[in-house]
């Protein structure tokens, strides 16, 4: 998977590295079971700090995106919304998405569809072994 | 005349260096065309093919020209060897600066077309791109540096072998030693920091920048290896031989030598592969990824404040680093280069300056003489004076300088001869009389340029001599 950083964005760093890493698993770049750099090595290739990246992983594996183990490194491994935090969070951040949209004037119909579009370009895909 | 040709020959091999690595004809490769990106349709465009045809054509001439002056230039060494390192040493600076005058002003030139026809990314792009397949690989990509441990191993071992030891009191032992040991720590770091250099991303498919970052990390890890291994083979060849006939002989030298330009021909032979190999990966690419950081690069050298590396992979030759300049240690590095090399030049000019300006000649004021020169000047009183004499020429045997100048023109400071003893030299050579002057601590031999001053101040110092009824010469002068 490629990602790139925007060093001059107003977005943080490890946001973004978060971020993409994300969209690289929802759209199947990023296979699940697939290692991902070690914190030193994606810091190098970045040029960026460690902590910059040890922080964007911490946030992941908080989210139950990844993975961390203390001799195996990170690894992609997506975990189900069981507690329903996550619904919850997506509803606030669909209400607030909405409300821009209906603001901005976009059409409920264009909204959805758009949504849809989006929802079905991801297609996480697992290693084989 | 071998001087000058010597010199000649090694302007030639600077020349043709810039040439290759800057002045040479520019192709669009990689994207880029005089390390600016732009599309390959614009390759086509009238003014970038007359621009390109003109850049061309100027650097022809530049290092043509720059051949010419620079063997003129070599030439001036048979008459004053001072005027000639001047020169040589502005022409140095001159021809660099020309060099990469040229190279930048067409470089800034070619990114302001660039952004006038807002070819992409012209706006300047702040983006870093990273490939996880290639970084998840990194640690696995060049060869491990543990690979050197066997050489130093070795290479110490042999250091200890019985009889190296005993021959460590003749100094040019030790040079063997530190040769090795300089080179070992050479090979050695240049591994580590080939395998800590940043991952690049050539392409959208992982696949190539996977094969051709592997392929970069494994030709320079390789590259050191051998180096290394090489070193140790050299070293073996002055154990062996210092052991067993106590000294390296000839054929033995020769084969240490061998090695050590068979290293250097490995690391050219390496990166003649890299670049080969390189390109025929990146052409079977049809996904290429273009990162545009020209804005960092728009003066000619590396400033992106955005970057915290120091060190950066040079636009213009891929083999080199140049620092971040926009990195206050970058700046230091590079300004604090150029003027230490800046202060040596000058300072290295004014004492051959020195040498072939300041006059030399013995001053007798009282009692005083005074012997005065560019450098090693002395004085002593008459009565210290044991003998003197004027001789046709020096005495026979070898003199070795222990402190001071020789050259095919001049003997000039301190030096000590078998049977002469301790010295002090002010000759020019193919000139005599020279007065011979015995001193209780050493033997002054001074000579001049100037018909009949030799025998002049012969004279002076007999005559104070006999007036203060200290020993004179045995042997009457020749005049």
């Amino acid at each position: 998977m490629i990602i790139e950083l925007n060093m001059a964005g107003e977005v943080p760093i490890y946001v973004q590295l978060r971020n993409q890493i994300v969209m690289g698993i929802g759209k199947g770049e990023l296979k699940v079971g697939e290692k991902l750099p070690t914190v030193r090595q994606m810091a190098l290739d970045a040029g960026v700090n460690t902590m910059t990246v040890n922080k964007a992983y911490q946030v992941l594996k908080a989210e139950g995106f990844i993975e961390i183990d203390r001799r195996h490194g990170a690894t992609v491994r997506p975990a189900e919304d069981v507690s329903g935090a996550f619904r919850e969070k997506l509803e606030e951040e669909l209400e607030l998405l909405s409300a821009e949209a209906r603001l901005k004037g976009v059409e409920q119909s264009e909204f959805l569809a758009l949504c849809e579009k989006i929802f079905s370009g991801m297609s996480p895909e697992w290693e084989t072994v | 005349m071998i001087f000058s040709l010597m010199f000649a020959f090694i302007d030639l091999f600077i020349i043709i260096i810039f040439m290759a690595v800057y002045g040479r004809k520019k192709k669009y490769s990689e994207g880029m065309l005089l390390g600016v990106h732009i599309p390959a349709y614009a390759m086509q465009d009238p003014e970038v093919e007359a621009f390109l045809e003109d850049h061309n054509k100027r650097s022809k001439w530049f290092y043509a020209a720059n051949v010419i002056i620079s063997t003129a230039i070599c030439f001036l060494n048979l008459f004053y060897f001072s005027a000639f390192i001047t020169l040589w040493c502005l022409w140095l600076l001159f021809f660099c600066c020309g060099a990469f005058f040229l190279l930048f002003r067409d470089h800034r030139r070619m990114y302001d077309l660039k952004v006038k026809r807002g070819w992409q990314g012209a706006s300047g792009s702040k983006i870093v791109v990273v490939d996880t397949n290639v970084s998840a690989s990194g640690a696995k990509l060049p060869f491990s540096v543990l690979w050197h441990l066997p050489v130093l191993a070795a290479g110490t071992a042999l250091t200890f072998v019985p009889g190296i030891s005993r021959l460590m009191k003749y100094s040019a032992s030790w040079i063997f030693i530190l040769i090795f040991g300089s080179m070992f720590l050479l090979f050695f770091c240049m591994h580590l920091v080939t395998n800590r250099v940043r991952n690049k991303v050539y392409s959208n498919d992982s696949k190539i920048n996977l094969q051709v970052n592997q392929l970069e990390k494994r030709v320079f890890s390789m590259v050191w290896l051998s180096g290394n291994y090489a070193n140790l083979a050299a070293y073996a060849v002055f154990v062996y031989f210092t052991v067993k006939q106590e000294w390296m002989g000839s054929w033995a030298l020769i084969c240490y030598i061998s090695i050590h330009t068979a290293v250097g021909l490995a690391v050219l032979a390496g990166m003649y592969y890299l670049s080969f190999k390189k390109k025929e990966i990146l052409d079977t690419d049809d996904k290429p990824l273009f990162l545009d950081d020209d804005i960092y690069w728009k003066n000619g050298w590396y400033s992106n404040p955005n970057d915290k590396r120091l060190w950066v992979q040079d636009r213009f030759c891929s083999a080199n680093y140049t620092t971040n300049m926009a990195r206050p240690a970058g700046k230091i590095l590079t300004i604090g280069t150029v003027a230490v090399v800046g202060v040596m030049l000058v300072w290295m000019c004014a004492m051959f300056l020195k040498i072939d300006l300041t006059p030399r000649y013995l001053k007798v004021e009282g009692e005083k003489v005074t012997v005065s020169a560019p450098f090693y000047s002395i004085d002593f009183n008459v009565d210290e004076i044991k003998d003197i004499e004027l001789v046709d020429r020096l005495p026979e045997g070898s003199f070795t300088r222990t402190n001071g100048m020789s050259d095919n023109k001049q003997m000039l400071g301190k030096f000590e001869g078998k049977e002469a003893g301790e010295l002090r030299m002010y000759i020019f050579r193919d000139y005599s009389p020279i007065l011979k002057i015995e001193l209780p601590d050493y033997t002054v031999y001074i000579n001049s340029q100037k018909e009949g001053e030799a025998e002049q101040w012969y004279r002076e110092l007999l005559l104070l001599s006999v007036q203060s009824d200290a020993p004179r010469g045995a042997e009457s002068p020749h005049w």
